[in-house]
């Protein structure tokens, strides 16, 4: 159990919020083509920003 | 650019992580044998050359060019995003700053009560110490490495990066014998979460055919935008008050 915990964070991190947050921007941005650049940067910054300030609020 | 952008983003990822590595080779070094400590450190190291003599060439024969550039791009994201979420919390004082040191004590203290057996019969607690550390540091350096390495422009700038930094942190750590304690290990976590978070939006959206403005330079304009966003909300976290 606890290698698979370790493995989970090497390959995840400590945070869902990251894992799910790339997937749905990388998805969102597929359906766009081209012009997909603003919604992938988006995404990414607001999966960052969320999983920052949830962390933060459990400390 | 791209090249020097590349060199600096593997050699300051695998300084930060072999700074990690090098910490618990010298607690199991001082505190037990440096034998034991150098063949458990051996082993690890013969463990993730296999992994990244398979992890590059595999990438690179059997995947096509956009879906490589999208799975970089995704793998870079993952690594680069967390350190960046790290690195902001330790900014905004949220978390304790990253630190050898403490690596360096949490490995003296796993070895505490496992009594060191006579000279001439191994030391398998300190080997076994020794190997999970640099396991753990060298698997997630040979993936970084091996991320960037794959890119279709070609390897060399982000093994050149790696072997710089090498050189550079086994050197300095053989001649002082004790962690590099004044590296500031926070900073440049967070400069390589932006650098490698940077480089992953670029590629995948590059494997998505996602036009980006400017071309090669728009990494330069995400790393901007990543390290201002990163750096407000350290800067609104600080301020605010703890909940309680």
């Amino acid at each position: 159990m606890t290698t698979l915990r370790t493995i989970k964070k090497l390959l995840l991190g400590e945070t869902w919020v990251l894992p799910a947050g790339i997937a749905l921007s990388v998805s969102c941005a597929a359906a766009l083509g081209p012009a997909g650049a603003p919604v992938l940067v988006g995404g990414v910054l607001l999966a960052l920003v969320i999983s920052v300030a949830r962390t933060a609020r459990r400390r | 650019m791209t090249f020097a952008l590349v060199a600096l983003g593997a050699s300051v990822a695998v300084a930060v992580e072999l700074v990690e590595a090098l910490a618990i080779v010298l607690a199991v070094g001082v505190s037990r044998r440096w034998s034991d400590a150098l063949i458990g450190s051996a082993w690890a190291v013969a463990a993730c050359t296999v992994l990244a003599v398979v992890a590059g060439p595999v990438l690179l024969a059997s995947v096509p060019v956009d879906v490589l550039r999208l799975t970089i791009g995704a793998l870079l994201l993952l690594y680069g995003l967390e350190w960046l979420r790290k690195g902001t919390l330790r900014l905004a004082g949220r978390r304790s700053r990253s630190s050898s040191l403490k690596e360096f004590a949490e490995a003296q203290e796993a070895l505490h009560d496992a009594p060191l057996p006579p000279a001439g019969r191994p030391d398998w607690a300190g080997r076994l110490v020794a190997f999970k550390g640099v396991l753990l540091e060298g698997v997630e350096l040979v993936l970084i490495v091996s991320a960037l390495a794959s890119r279709p422009s070609g390897p060399v700038p982000a093994l050149v990066g790696a072997a710089v930094a090498t050189v550079a942190v086994v050197g300095a750590g053989a001649w002082l014998r004790r962690p590099l304690s004044r590296v500031p290990e926070t900073e440049l976590k967070w400069g390589v979460g932006v650098l490698l978070s940077a480089f992953g939006l670029f590629f995948a959206g590059a494997g998505l055919g996602v036009h980006w403005p400017g071309g090669d330079a728009a990494v330069l304009g995400l790393a901007a935008a990543l390290a201002a966003s990163s750096q407000i909300q350290a800067h609104l976290l600080a301020r605010d008050p703890r909940p309680a």
